[in-house]
């Protein structure tokens, strides 16, 4: 039996296109390169 | 793959060529993001698409710069209706590499149809107000708002979830089940859809087996399946639901087919069949006209022939019947010959006939009528003459002037022999104060007759003016010779050839009247 209540809270808003910009700018996630040139103390080209 | 150190190409090798960096972690790392970007390419391709975004999402995290990936992840979210996130990692994506990037042409096809953005961007309004409407409880407006997204874009997921979610709550089990299936076409891995779809299949299935019917039809594709006792029967469908709005849609469809093919098909043959009557019809009466025409042409020809003849006749009849017609001539020849025959010596009568005879001409006679003409002319003319000179010197002497010169004139043209005619008519004009004729007259005498006795009488007048008052005095009548027995019997002879003549002439006049009434009647009948 499915609750609705319970999958309501799984919706959210959608984004707006007026939203697009702040979207772009909020995006900062390290991946997993990241994460391991950071343990290894190394810095490497971004932009191809 | 690039050295992460110096920028070079890297050899199969666990370290690079040119830093000597140590490259196998970073390259088992890179290898593990494009495992992650083939899975969910191949899930992109089966339609999995809540799939192909986790695999995508995975290969980002392993490398963000993934430019590949990254372009396929908005490629999916795009195609779910996910248009903001889809447009945020496409201009990602092109931050990360500007030239020879697909993102380039995604963004341009976006930016060059504003129109189309903008109701996407009314779309996702509608979205967020629906569920703002389902969390303040308001069931009935957010279905509303919800349909109308979904009719507008069928693959916004979010949307078509939430609207199944409703239906299950509202417990419209079979409208939540289609909801779900028409989004499961969209994205056949949306694990929430199917939970849904399962959900309203298992609702259905309860309250028809409660119900003790048989389940209603599914799915065109799909079978139904129902339980009868100890057994499960599964029945393929056929056809869809249709909804009786769909009924009447369908009926007045093939109502404007019907007459469509009407108007392209058939009515263009039934007027072409018509047209061609009317043509046939057209050229079967311009072929009438024309003959007609050509008929009232030939009539209006007989016509002007028949009036023509008619003319012709009428002119052959005047000559006959006019006032200068043969038969007048006859008439007059005729009066001549009887007022002769009855009264030798009432010359005046014969001749002022046959006078009448010279002004006709006497054209168009016989010669018979000539030879009586010539016959009375010559016996009459004398005769006539000295009447006409005795009545007019009678005239002379009573002072009767006027009367004198008509009867000594007719004298004069009967007797152009006569001196004493041409005198007296002179003494008449001198007497009736017309000096001037009177004069011309005396030199006539005077140049005419040299040897007359009244020469001189007109010469004393001409150069001294001596005018003569004595009475006319005129010699004795010469005798005409009686006409002979042969000479008799000639002219009754000639007088019952001119009879004959007329009586001949009458008939052609009326043989020529008739023919005039013929050709009067024909021309009228035709002109009818």
């Amino acid at each position: 039996m499915i609750d609705f209540d319970e999958e309501l809270k799984k919706f959210h808003p959608s984004l707006e296109v007026d939203d697009t910009e702040e979207a772009v700018l909020s995006r900062d996630e390290p991946d997993v390169l990241d994460l391991m040139f950071s343990m290894l103390g190394i810095k490497y080209k971004e932009k191809e | 793959m690039k050295c992460y150190n110096c920028g070079c190409t890297l050899s199969t090798d666990d370290f690079c060529t040119a830093c000597g960096a140590d490259v196998k972690t970073y390259k088992r790392i890179i290898r593990l993001s494009n495992r992650y970007y083939n899975e969910g390419l191949k899930k992109a391709k089966i339609r999995d698409l809540t799939g192909a975004v986790s695999s995508l999402r995975l290969s980002l995290k392993c490398n963000r710069n993934n430019v590949q990936a990254r372009n396929l992840l908005g490629l999916v979210l795009f195609e779910t209706g996910e248009i903001v996130p889809a447009l945020s990692e496409w201009i990602v994506s092109k931050n990360i590499r500007d030239k020879k990037n697909i993102a380039d042409d995604f963004l341009s096809d976006i930016r060059n149809n504003q129109a189309k953005l903008s109701g996407y961007d009314t779309l996702i309004r509608k979205y967020n107000q629906a569920l703002s409407y389902a969390q303040h409880d308001d069931l009935d407006l957010a279905v509303i708002q919800l349909k109308s997204v979904v009719a507008k874009s069928p693959a916004f997921l979010r949307a078509v979830e939430l609207l199944s979610l409703i239906y299950l709550k509202n417990e419209d089990w079979v409208k939540a089940r289609k909801c779900a299936e028409r989004g499961l076409k969209t994205d056949a891995g949306n694990t929430r859809l199917k939970t849904y779809l399962a959900e309203a299949e298992k609702r259905i299935l309860e309250k028809e087996n409660a119900s003790g019917r048989k389940p209603s039809r599914r799915h065109k594709d799909e079978a139904i399946s129902y339980t009868s006792g100890n057994e499960t029967i599964i029945q393929p469908l056929n056809d869809s639901e249709r909804s009786g709005s769909q009924t009447i849609i369908n009926i007045l469809i093939g109502l404007l087919a019907g007459a469509a093919l009407m108007w392209f098909l058939v009515l263009p043959a039934r007027i072409q069949v018509k047209g061609n009557d009317v043509n046939a019809r057209l050229k079967e009466v311009s072929e009438e006209l024309t003959k007609k025409t050509a008929d009232m042409d030939e009539l209006n020809e007989r016509i002007e022939a028949l009036q023509e003849e008619s003319k012709g006749y009428q002119d052959a009849l005047s000559e006959y019947t006019g006032n200068e017609g043969v038969m007048e001539d006859y008439n007059n020849l005729l009066t001549a010959a009887l007022s002769y025959i009855n009264d030798p010596d009432d010359a005046l009568g014969a001749a002022e006939s046959l006078e009448k005879i010279k002004e006709t001409q006497g054209k168009n006679v016989s010669t018979e009528f000539t030879s009586l003409y010539d016959y009375l002319s010559s016996n009459v003319s004398t005769k006539a003459a000295e009447q006409y000179l005795k009545s007019g010197t009678e005239k002379y002497n009573k002072g009767d002037y006027e009367g004198a010169i008509n009867d000594l004139t007719e004298a004069c043209d009967l007797n152009k022999e006569s001196d004493e005619a041409l005198y007296y008519l002179a003494q008449s004009y001198l007497k009736n104060d017309n000096k001037d004729k009177a004069t011309e007259l005396f030199n006539q005498l005077i140049s005419s007759f040299p040897d007359s006795e009244y020469k001189s009488k007109a010469e004393s007048f001409i150069n001294q003016g001596e005018e003569d008052n004595e009475e006319a005095v005129i010699e004795v009548e010469t005798p005409v010779p009686e006409p002979n027995p042969m000479d008799q019997a000639a002219l009754q002879a000639a007088l019952a050839a001119a009879q004959a003549q007329q009586d001949a002439a009458a008939e052609a006049r009326q043989n020529a009247e008739a023919a005039q009434q013929n050709a009067d009647a024909a021309a009228q009948n035709i002109g009818q």
